[in-house]
């Protein structure tokens, strides 16, 4: 996954790179098993200090999206086909996007327009799945027409 | 023409060509070490000062040959030592080094004065599966360095009942045989022991180097990830060719230690040793091919039309601060990376002088090459 940090963002880097994870599981880009860099590799390659990146892993850690541990190192544990969240999730980010849509409200941003946004952010995780479904019916389709030619 | 002054001439012909050429193996966004964004690779300011540069290198380089010949023809011996005899290519490449120190400045301050990076948006980017899905190196291209080694090895074996009481000395590439020193184990299998080192060493540094930090660019992410993959798996390949071709000059030496006919009798001591540094010519031809075909983290690979489109709100973070002497070292104390890509002089890495280790490093080589000296007199 490409993991691109914004310097100049006032979002503090540890949330930054907990973020794109979050998106990347939610694309896609990572599913359940994907392995993560070590700290110190994600460190030395964004050029930063490892205990941040540890910062955002235990973030993760703590949101049951990942796991740690000594042996196998950062391993992704949820992505979209890992079933419902469990119980507190979707109390807690309801709250969170209630805030999310009342800045949205309080800037007077239309409804509709808030629906749309909502919409095409959404449509960006869903896309990623539906290529694959397309791609593993077109190879099924293919092995099946092989199978009838034999 | 007598040898010192073709020496000469050759070595400022080398040290003219070398300097017109450093600044066109950087990276466009990295003209004379200096970061830019990618849209002021071709800027005026950028562009001028490169062809100034070349201008003046060239013309240095003109004077440098015409004042040497002309100094040889008043006094047609005025070399004493070898040393004394590199004199004029020396001032040269210290002049060129001013000279690309003064681009470097020049360009910083169009930067600085014009604000480059104003209105920018600065990031870094990193491509996680360069560490979970590692690029996997072609070592079977180290296989020649090693036959060349196991060649050498054999011949010094078949030879070694053979061997004179006294051996010649080697005095860098050339072989003085009226300094002798007397035949050993040691001594005879000198040239063996320096190739196991160099087949041992190149691939040891190769696995370290292709783990340091990617250099990839914000602005173009996917593109330059997947570059450098492409480097990466290339990589080997020069590196390899060049320890083969180093030890192949150590067999080649070896021949003419070992007072073995036709290197050490018939042919003269200059041609010999001109055929001794023929196969490292080779390899500098090789890393020169690499480098204007692949380029620093595979910048001049060609891209695919979605990378060509590509397109991202961040530019490569400036970090100009941390680069000194022209952009030839490094040192930063908040950069954990230990070996990061050197800005000036094609596909090399350099240390941050920012980390412990490297100083740790320093002072371990300032130890041990008084003792290595004193153990090897």
């Amino acid at each position: 996954m490409q993991l691109s940090l914004d310097a100049d963002s006032e979002t503090p880097i540890y949330q930054q790179i907990r973020d794109r994870i979050v998106e990347a599981i939610a694309t896609g880009e990572l599913v359940a098993g994907s392995a993560l860099p070590s700290t110190r590799q994600l460190g030395t390659d964004l050029a930063i200090n490892f205990h941040t990146v540890n910062k955002a892993y235990d973030l993760l850690r703590q949101e049951g999206l990942i796991r740690v541990n000594r042996k196998s190192g950062a391993v992704v544990r949820r992505d979209p086909r890992s079933g419902p969240p469990e119980a507190p999730f979707p109390d807690d980010w309801q709250a969170r996007l209630r805030t999310l849509l009342a800045e949205a409200a309080a800037q007077g941003v239309d409804q509709d327009e808030v629906r749309r946004r909502v919409g095409g952010v959404l449509d960006t995780f869903t896309a990623r799945d539906l290529t694959e479904t397309e791609t593993e019916t077109e190879v099924e389709a293919e092995t099946k027409t092989e199978g009838a030619r034999a | 023409m007598t040898m010192p002054l073709v020496t000469d001439l050759l070595a400022i012909t080398l040290v003219t060509v070398l300097g017109w050429s450093l600044p066109l193996l950087t990276r466009p966004e990295l003209p004379f070490g200096v970061r830019v964004p990618p849209g002021y690779a071709a800027d005026p300011a950028v562009v001028g000062e490169r062809r100034r540069h070349a201008r003046r290198v060239l013309g240095l380089g003109a004077l440098a040959a015409a004042v040497t010949v002309v100094a040889s023809a008043a006094a047609p011996d005025p070399y004493g030592t070898p040393a004394v005899t590199l004199a004029p290519a020396l001032t040269l490449a210290l002049a060129d080094a001013l000279l690309y120190g003064l681009a470097h400045r020049r360009i910083r301050a169009a930067k600085a004065r014009e604000g480059w990076y104003a209105g920018t948006r600065q990031g870094i980017t990193a491509d996680t599966r360069l560490r979970t899905e590692r690029v996997r190196l072609p070592w079977p291209w180290l296989a020649p360095a090693v036959l060349v080694l196991l060649a050498t090895a054999a011949v010094g074996i078949a030879r070694y009942g053979g061997l004179p009481p006294t051996l010649p000395t080697a005095h860098g590439l050339a072989v003085d045989a009226s300094d002798r020193v007397r035949t050993t184990l040691m001594t005879a299998f000198a040239p063996v022991l320096v190739q196991a080192a160099l087949t041992l060493l190149m691939p040891l540094l190769t696995a370290v180097l292709t783990r340091a930090r990617p250099d990839l660019d914000a602005a173009r992410p996917a593109g330059s990830a997947r570059r450098y993959r492409a480097y990466l798996a290339r990589l080997v390949r020069p590196i390899a060719f060049g320890t083969a071709c180093a030890n192949l000059t150590v067999l080649l030496l070896a021949l003419r230690l070992w007072e073995t006919r036709p290197l050490a009798g018939p042919l003269p001591p200059g041609p010999a040793t001109a055929l001794t540094c023929a196969p490292l010519a080779l390899a500098v031809v090789a890393w020169l091919v690499f480098e204007f075909r692949v380029g620093q983290a595979g910048h001049r690979l060609p891209a695919t039309p979605e990378e060509a489109a590509e397109t991202s709100p961040l530019v490569q973070r400036e970090d100009d601060r941390h680069w000194h002497l022209a952009g030839f070292v490094y040192a930063n104390r908040t950069d954990p990376a230990l070996f990061v890509h050197q800005r000036s002089g094609g596909p090399t890495w350099t240390m941050n002088l920012g980390h412990p280790a490297t100083w740790t490093l320093i002072a371990a080589l300032t130890l041990l090459a008084p003792l290595a000296l004193t153990a090897t007199r």
